[in-house]
C-alpha cells in the first residue's frame, strides 16, 4: 500500500516528496523495503520524512530536525544530532530521558 | 520502564570499569614495589594475576556490545559506550605493562642492584596518579581533571629521558652493567607507556563529556 502511494507521488514528477510516517503499521521487512526505496529515491528527489521512530530517522536521513510543540528545536546533520546534540531538549528526547 | 534496565546496565558497566581500573592500579603499584624491594614472589604474583584483568576486559567488551545491540544508545550515552570500550582496552594494556615491569624485575634480581632508585619511583608515582585521576575524571565526568592529566604527561616523558641519560653513563663506564641498565630502561619505558594510556583515557573522558576530540593535539 505504502509503495503504491510512493509510486503515485513520483508520477507527478515532484521536486520534494513529503512522507508522513511512511512505515507506520509495517513489519520490519516491509519497513526495510520502504527505507531501501527512500535511499534510492533520494538521489533524485528531496525527501522529507515525518517519523516518531528515532532509529528510522537516524538510519534514513542526511539531516534531522526535532520539532516540539510547533517549535524547531534543533536541525543538524543526522550523525551530529545523534552523537552530539547541541540542545538539551534534543539530548533528553533522543536518549529517552524526556519529561 | 525500559530505561530502568538501561540505567542499571550503564551503572554496571561503569562499576566494572572501575573494578578493572582498581586492579590495574594495584598491579602497577605491586610491580614497581617488587622492583624496589627486590621481591621475586610479588613480581611472580603480578605476572600470574594478569589473567584476571584479561577476563574482565572480555566481560566489559561483551557488556558494551550487548548494550549497543539491544538499547541503541545515542548522544551522551553513545559517547559513554564508545569511551568505555576504548578505556577498557587502554586499561588492559596498562595491565600488560605491569607484567612487563614484573618480568624485567625478575631479570634484575639475579644480580646486585645497579644503583639506588630515584627517578623510577617518581615516574611510577606520577603515572599512577595520572591513572587514578583519569579514572576519577571518568566517574565524575570531570573534563577539567582530564585536562589536568593531559598536562602531566610531559613530566613523565622528561623523567624517562633523564633515566635513559643517567643509565647510559653507567653502561659507558662499565659494560658489566649493561644488562641491568637495559632492564631499568625498559621499565622506565613501560611506566611512560602507562602514563600514555592514562592520557588516552583522559582524552576519551573529554570526548565523552564535551563531544570534543582532543587527540593528537588537535586544537580545541
Amino acid at each position: 500500500m505504502q509503495r503504491l502511494c510512493i509510486a503515485r507521488a513520483i508520477a507527478v514528477e515532484p521536486e520534494i516528496i513529503l512522507m508522513d510516517e511512511p512505515c507506520s503499521a509495517l513489519d520490519p521487512i516491509a519497513t526495510l523495503k520502504i527505507e531501501e526505496l527512500i535511499y534510492e529515491l533520494k538521489e533524485n528527489y528531496t525527501i522529507v520524512i515525518v517519523t516518531h521512530n528515532l532509529q528510522q530517522a537516524a538510519r534514513v536521513s542526511d539531516r534531522t530536525a526535532l520539532l516540539w510543540l510547533g517549535r524547531l528545536v534543533e536541525y543538524a546533520p543526522t550523525a551530529e544530532l545523534f552523537t552530539a546534540p547541541k540542545d538539551k531538549l534534543t539530548e533528553d528526547y533522543i536518549t529517552g530521558r524526556f519529561g | 520502564m525500559e530505561r530502568h534496565h538501561f540505567e542499571s546496565e550503564m551503572q554496571a558497566l561503569k562499576s566494572q570499569l572501575l573494578t578493572m581500573g582498581g586492579l590495574v592500579e594495584n598491579r602497577i603499584h605491586r610491580a614497581v614495589d617488587s622492583l624496589i624491594h627486590r621481591n621475586e614472589a610479588e613480581a611472580g604474583q603480578v605476572i600470574d594475576s594478569d589473567v584476571e584483568i584479561n577476563d574482565l576486559q572480555i566481560e566489559i567488551d561483551e557488556r558494551c556490545l550487548r548494550i549497543l545491540a539491544t538499547q541503541t544508545p545515542v548522544a551522551v550515552d553513545l559517547r559513554f559506550i564508545a569511551a568505555a570500550m576504548k578505556i577498557n582496552s587502554d586499561l588492559e594494556r596498562m595491565g600488560d605493562q605491569a607484567v612487563n615491569i614484573a618480568e624485567s624485575t625478575m631479570k634484575c634480581l639475579d644480580k646486585p642492584p645497579l644503583k639506588p632508585f630515584i627517578d623510577l619511583p617518581r615516574m611510577a608515582a606520577l603515572a599512577q596518579e595520572m591513572t587514578r585521576d583519569a579514572l576519577d575524571a571518568f566517574v565524575r565526568r570531570d573534563a577539567e581533571l582530564a585536562r589536568d592529566v593531559l598536562r602531566r604527561d610531559d613530566e613523565v616523558d622528561d623523567l624517562k629521558d633523564q633515566v635513559f641519560r643517567e643509565l647510559l653513563t653507567y653502561m659507558m663506564a662499565d659494560p658489566g652493567t649493561i644488562e641491568r641498565a637495559l632492564s631499568l630502561i625498559l621499565i622506565s619505558r613501560n611506566l611512560e607507556r602507562v602514563a600514555d594510556h592514562a592520557t588516552n583515557i583522559a582524552e576519551d573522558v573529554i570526548f565523552m563529556v564535551e563531544a570534543k576530540d582532543v587527540r593528537h593535539h588537535r586544537v580545541e
